[in-house]
């Protein structure tokens, strides 16, 4: 297993860091079978689940962190995106009603649809919320 | 954030000049757009053809500027590259935004 580590003020404008440190690990991963729609999903998620920390994960605290890991094994990545806030229960998160066209509510939707498995787990040094994708997941569609 | 307008008949079409729509423009694109509505333009046609990513603050930012655009308004799609029309077609957005291949089928949509 090889790990990425980035830290960074939780702040929108360094939003890109995460997701292009991201989309340039996942490009180097050497997977005949990782297709274009892994680094796509990958890129969304990391976007969604850094923004929602950003946004709701480091209350008023205007030196607030986001901490995102990178998890790279052999069949299967595993992103955690660290926050500093009181935290939130997964399934106390409502399901968008698509119907209603809302302005808001889709990202964790958006991660929970582009992921293997999504958890957010509460701990003494910090919440994080963990995000596992397969390389060969029936979640790619479209070939590369 | 940067984007182009130009007129086709009643519609509007505008171009945003960016690969990203995320968190970190998504307040901007609303604003320009919603600057238009503000003009009197109510027929928008958006190329983006530009447009890699969009992420659902991107897709807010849309729906809130559908949300403003009144009764008689319209804002159609064209040139979305795959990856971003999924995002829509995951969210059922696609079913509020018309999504065309071309300007031209935009623009005549229009009428």
């Amino acid at each position: 297993m090889e790990e990425f580590y980035l830290y960074f003020p939780a702040k929108i404008r360094y939003l890109h860091l995460a997701t292009s440190l991201c989309r340039e690990l996942c490009a180097k991963v050497p997977r005949k079978r990782k297709v274009k729609d892994f680094v796509e999903d990958i890129e969304l998620c990391i976007s969604e689940a850094c923004t929602n920390a950003i946004k709701y994960g480091s209350g008023r605290d205007s030196g607030a962190a986001i901490s995102v890991r990178f998890h790279l094994y052999p069949d299967h990545v595993i992103i955690r995106v660290g926050d500093q806030g009181e935290g939130f229960d997964l399934n106390n998160i409502p399901v968008p009603d698509l119907e209603k066209h809302t302005e808001r509510g889709y990202g964790l939707y958006i991660i929970r649809a582009k992921m293997d498995a999504v958890r957010y787990v509460r701990a003494r040094d910090g919440n994080y919320l963990e995000m596992t994708r397969y390389f060969d997941s029936p979640l790619n569609k479209r070939s590369s | 954030m940067e984007i182009t307008r130009k007129r086709a008949g009643r519609a509007c079409v505008v171009t945003p000049q960016v690969k990203k729509i995320d968190a970190n423009v998504a307040v901007e694109f609303r604003k320009q757009l919603m600057e238009l509505i503000a003009d009197g333009e109510n027929r928008l046609v958006l190329n983006l053809g530009e447009v890699d990513f969009i992420d659902s603050s991107g897709l807010g930012a849309l729906v809130a500027v559908l949300k403003n655009i009144g009764p008689e308004g319209r804002i159609k799609l064209f040139a979305v590259k795959d990856g971003v029309r999924s995002i829509f077609e995951l969210t059922r957005l696609d079913r509020v935004f018309d999504i065309h291949i071309s300007e031209k089928g935009a623009v005549e949509s229009m009428k």
